[in-house]
C-alpha cells in the first residue's frame, strides 16, 4: 500500500510543527524517517496514524484519506508510539488478548494471531508477567507484537529502537527485517542511523517541520555527490604513527588525524578509493575498522540537516 | 482470592466488550477493589456491633450519618482508582494504542464506564445491609438523598471520562488538574451535605433542593456521556450532532417533567438552553469534505444535522464556566441580605428562587452575545472567542449602566439591557429569545464562509 503525504501543516500555537510536508513511500518499501529533535517526526506520524488532525493537508493510503476517515485507515495501519506499552495491573497475555479482541478476532483465529505475533517477537516466556514489570526492550517487543495482531499492511514505527541495548536492537532489527520481507510498507523514525542503514530502501529527512530530502538512498546520494570520497580508518593503536605510511601509499592525497585512533583519508573518486584500500591492506597496516562517513545514511543526514534544534 | 481472580480472568467470552474485559481484568489484578471491599465489610460489622452495644436511647442519627459518610467515600474508591490509572496512562500516552484500534467510540466509552460502575455496584451491595440496618427507616427522603449521591456520582464519572479520555497528547496537566481539583472539592461538599442532612431532623427545604439537584445532575451525566462520545470521534465527522440533539431532547424532557414533579422548568431550560446554544456558537462551523458528504439528502433532516454539526470543545468550557458561576452565585447568596457568604440552608434555597430571574436574563443575553460572536468569527476565524466575548459583553452592558444612571425602568436604554428581561414580562421573552437564537444559528450555518468574507470584509491577502 502506497503512502502519500501532501502539504501537511500543523501548528501548536505560534509554533509551526509541520510546514507543508510532502513525501511519498512506495508500496512495499521500507523508509527511514529521520531528523533532529523537535523536527516534527512524531507529530507527522501521529497524524498519519489518524490520532490527530492536521491544520491542512492530507495523508493518503492508496486513495483513502486518513485525515478524513481515520477509522477506516486504522484497519490496515499499525502504529507504534514512541512511548512504551506501560499499563498498570495487566499481564502481557491479557494486554495482547485485549488488542486481539479489539481487532475483532475471536476463538481459534484469535489464538492463532496471538501465537504468530508472539513468535515473531519472541514473547513466549513473557506472557504471564505484568506489563509494568518488564524492561524497556521487552515492552518494545510487546508493542510490536500488539501492532502485528491485525496484520497491517502499513507499519508506522516511532523510534522503535530508542533505549534498547545492542542485543535487543539486533533482535528488533531481525523482527523488522522479516516483516519487511513480507512486503509491508514501513516508515521507521529513528535517531540511530546505523540501525536503519541496512534495513531501509529510502529515507525521508525532515528538519524544522520541512522536508529537506526524500527518496531512495542511492538517489539522494547521487543527487548530492561531489565526486569526493572519504574513508575513515580505525587503528588498534595510536593512529598518528601510521599517518606517514598511509601518505606514502597514497601520494598526493590528504591524510588527517581524525581522532587518536582514526585517520581520515580524502580521495578524489570511487576508483581511487578501491585501489588505495587494496594498497593499505596489502601493506599489512593494522586497520581494525573501515567506514565511509560521507556515504551512509549518516553522511546524507549530516549533509541535509544543519543541526539546529527547533 | 487469587484463584478466584484467575478463574474469572479466563472466563470472559469472546463476544464481550473488549475494553470492559481489559478494565475488569486490571481491576481484579489491582488491590483497590479487594482492599475497599474488605475495609467496608469490617467497618460495617464494627458499626453494627457498636450500634447494638449502645442503648436504644443513645442511638442517634449522628451515628448513622457517620456510617453514611464513610460508605459514600468507600463507593468512590474503586472509581477513583480507575481514574487515577487512566489519568496516568493518558499522561504516558498509553491510551493511544486503544485509539488506533478499530473499536468504536461507544465501545471504548461503555467499556470504561461499566467497569467503573460494576466495581462501585459491588461495594454498594456490600454496604447496603448495614446501611439499612443503621438508618432504620427507609423513608422517602433517605432514598432521595441516595439518588442525589448516585446522580452526583454518575455526573462525576462522566466528567472524569471527559477529562481522561481525550487522545491529544501533552495537554494533560493544563486542562485536567483544575478540573480534578474542582471535582475533589465538590465531593467533599456533597459528603458534608450528607452529614448536614442527617443532623437536621426537620430536613426543611432539603427535599426540594435534592430533587432539583438530582434532575440536573442526572441530565448533566447524560450530556457528558455524549460529549465524551464526541471527543472520541474524528474531528472531520459531524461529531457534535449527537451531543446537541441529546441536549435538546433533555431540555424538552425536563420541561415536561417539571409539570409532573416539583421542578423549576425555567431554571432547567435556562441552564440547558444556554449551554447548548453557547456550544453551538463557539465552535468551528466550517464544514469539512467528509461532513458535507455525510449530510443527509432530505432537506429537512439536512437542516437539523447542519444545525447540530461539527466543532471543538471550547464552547463546553465556556458554557460550564458561566453556568458554574451562576449556580455558585445562586447557592451562596442570602435572600434577605442579598450578600455573598451567608450560607444558612433555608436562606440559600429562597435565594435561588429570588436570583433566578436575573440569572435567566443573564444567560439569555450571553446567548445573544455568543451569536454575535459567531458572526464575527465567521468573518475572521482567527479571532479568539473569549476576548471577543468580553468585548461584546462590555459593549452591550453599556445600555444597562446608562439606564441605571438615567434612573429608570423606562425608555430606549432599558429595552436593550438585561434588566428589561429580569424585571419585565418573562413568560414570552424567554421562549422567544431562545427561538431567535436557534434561528440565528440556522441562518449562519447556511451562509457560506466565502459569502461572509465577501460581504463583510473585502480584504486582500486572506
Ligand atoms: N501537543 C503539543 N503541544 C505543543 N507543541 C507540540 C505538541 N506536540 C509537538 N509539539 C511541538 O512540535 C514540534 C515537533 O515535535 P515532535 O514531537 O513531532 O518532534 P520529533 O521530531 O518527534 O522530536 P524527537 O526526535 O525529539 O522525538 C516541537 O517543536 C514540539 O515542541
Ligand atoms: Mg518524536
Amino acid at each position: 500500500m502506497r503512502i502519500r503525504v501532501e502539504d501537511l501543516t500543523k501548528r501548536f500555537g505560534s509554533n509551526v510543527a509541520l510546514d507543508k510536508v510532502t513525501f511519498e513511500v512506495p508500496s512495499g518499501s521500507v523508509y527511514g524517517f529521520v531528523g533532529p529533535n523537535g523536527a516534527g517526526k512524531t507529530t507527522a506520524i501521529r497524524i498519519m496514524a489518524g490520532l490527530e488532525g492536521p491544520d491542512s493537508g492530507t495523508v493518503l493510503y492508496d486513495d483513502l484519506s486518513a485525515v478524513e476517515y481515520p477509522e477506516k485507515a486504522r484497519r490496515f495501519v499499525g502504529f507504534m508510539p514512541d512511548t512504551l506499552a506501560d499499563s498498570k495491573d495487566i499481564r502481557v497475555w491479557e494486554y495482547l488478548d485485549f488488542f486481539a479482541r479489539a481487532c475483532g478476532l475471536a476463538g481459534k483465529e484469535k489464538e492463532k494471531a496471538l501465537i504468530r505475533a508472539g513468535e515473531l517477537t519472541n514473547l513466549d516466556n513473557l506472557s504471564g508477567r505484568f506489563l509494568c514489570e518488564l524492561s524497556k526492550g521487552m515492552k518494545q517487543q510487546v508493542s510490536l507484537a500488539r501492532i502485528l495482531l491485525h496484520e497491517p499492511s502499513v507499519l508506522l514505527l516511532d523510534e522503535p529502537a530508542a533505549g534498547l541495548d545492542p542485543r535487543a536492537r539486533a533482535e528488533l532489527r531481525e523482527s523488522l527485517r522479516s516483516l519487511a520481507a513480507d512486503g509491508r510498507t514501513m516508515l521507521i523514525s529513528s535517531h540511530i542511523l546505523a540501525e536503519l542503514e541496512d534495513l531501509v530502501d529510502g529515507v525521508v529527512i525532515i528538519e524544522k517541520g520541512k522536508i529537506s530530502a526524500c527518496g531512495e538512498l542511492s538517489e539522494i546520494r547521487n543527487r548530492s555527490a561531489s565526486g569526493e570520497c572519504r574513508a575513515l580508518l580505525t587503528f588498534s593503536s595510536d593512529a598518528a604513527s601510521f599517518a606517514g605510511k598511509v601518505e606514502a601509499l597514497c601520494p598526493g592525497k590528504s591524510v588527517k588525524v581524525h581522532s587518536p585512533r582514526q585517520l581520515l583519508l580524502i580521495l578524489d573518486s570511487e576508483e581511487e578509493y578501491f585501489s588505495a584500500m587494496a594498497k593499505i591492506f596489502q601493506a599489512g597496516l593494522p586497520v581494525t575498522a573501515l567506514s565511509r562517513p560521507d556515504c551512509g545514511l549518516e553522511g546524507v543526514f549530516m549533509e541535509k540537516t544543519k543541526g539546529e534544534v527547533q | 482470592m487469587k484463584n478466584f481472580a484467575e478463574i474469572l480472568n479466563k472466563s470472559f467470552p469472546d463476544g464481550m466488550n473488549p475494553v470492559l474485559v481489559k478494565e475488569f481484568r486490571q481491576t481484579l489484578n489491582g488491590r483497590t477493589l479487594a482492599g475497599s471491599f474488605i475495609g467496608l465489610v469490617l467497618i460495617s460489622i464494627l458499626f453494627c456491633f457498636l450500634d447494638l452495644q449502645i442503648s436504644p436511647v443513645g442511638r442517634g442519627t449522628g451515628f448513622s450519618a457517620l456510617y453514611c459518610f464513610i460508605y459514600w467515600f468507600m463507593l468512590i474508591l474503586p472509581a477513583a482508582g480507575c481514574f487515577s490509572r487512566w489519568y496516568v496512562e493518558r499522561g504516558q500516552d498509553c491510551l493511544t494504542p486503544e485509539y488506533t484500534t478499530t473499536l468504536s467510540p461507544f465501545t471504548i466509552l461503555n467499556g470504561k464506564l461499566f467497569s467503573v460502575l460494576i466495581s462501585s455496584l459491588i461495594l454498594f451491595l456490600t454496604g447496603l445491609p448495614a446501611f439499612l440496618f443503621l438508618c432504620g427507616r427507609w423513608d422517602y427522603s433517605v432514598l432521595l438523598l441516595f439518588l442525589l449521591a448516585f446522580a452526583f456520582f454518575l455526573a462525576t464519572v462522566m466528567l472524569l471520562c471527559l477529562l481522561c479520555l481525550s487522545p491529544e497528547r501533552r495537554k494533560v496537566s493544563t486542562g485536567s488538574l483544575p478540573g480534578l481539583t474542582l471535582l475533589g472539592l465538590l465531593f467533599w461538599f456533597v459528603g458534608f451535605q450528607f452529614l448536614g442532612f442527617f443532623c437536621n431532623p426537620a430536613r426543611e427545604g432539603a427535599f426540594d433542593m435534592a430533587i432539583q439537584a438530582d434532575v440536573l445532575l442526572f441530565s448533566f451525566a447524560v450530556q457528558c456521556y455524549f460529549w465524551c462520545y464526541a471527543r472520541l470521534l474524528p474531528e472531520q465527522a459531524n461529531r457534535m450532532v449527537l451531543p446537541r440533539i441529546s441536549g435538546l431532547i433533555l431540555c424538552l424532557l425536563l420541561v415536561a417533567l417539571s409539570g409532573v414533579c416539583r421542578l423549576d422548568s425555567g431554571l432547567v431550560l435556562c441552564c440547558y438552553g444556554t449551554v447548548n446554544v453557547l456550544i453551538a456558537s463557539f465552535e468551528r462551523l466550517e464544514q469539512t469534505k467528509r461532513s458535507c458528504a455525510e449530510l443527509p439528502g432530505n432537506p429537512f433532516l439536512r437542516q437539523i444535522v447542519l444545525f447540530f454539526s461539527s466543532g471543538a470543545c471550547r464552547g463546553l468550557f465556556y458554557g460550564i464556566v458561566f453556568l458554574a458561576a451562576g449556580i455558585l452565585l445562586l447557592f451562596f447568596t442570602d435572600a434577605s441580605t442579598g450578600k455573598w457568604g451567608d450560607i444558612s440552608w433555608n436562606g440559600r434555597f429562597a435565594a435561588c428562587l429570588d436570583w433566578y430571574n436575573p440569572y435567566v436574563a443573564f444567560c439569555l443575553y450571553l446567548v445573544f452575545y455568543a451569536e454575535l460572536l459567531l458572526v464575527l468569527r465567521r468573518w475572521n476565524p482567527r479571532w479568539k472567542p473569549l476576548v471577543l466575548l468580553l468585548i461584546i459583553c462590555g459593549f452591550l452592558s453599556l445600555p444597562s449602566m446608562l439606564c441605571l444612571f438615567a434612573g429608570g425602568g423606562e425608555g430606549i436604554f432599558f429595552l436593550f439591557s438585561p434588566l428589561s428581561i429580569a424585571f419585565g414580562e418573562k413568560s414570552l421573552a424567554i421562549p422567544a429569545l431562545l427561538c431567535a437564537a436557534v434561528l440565528l444559528v440556522i441562518v449562519i450555518q447556511n451562509v457560506s464562509v466565502a459569502f461572509f468574507r465577501k460581504v463583510f470584509a473585502p480584504r486582500k491577502g486572506e
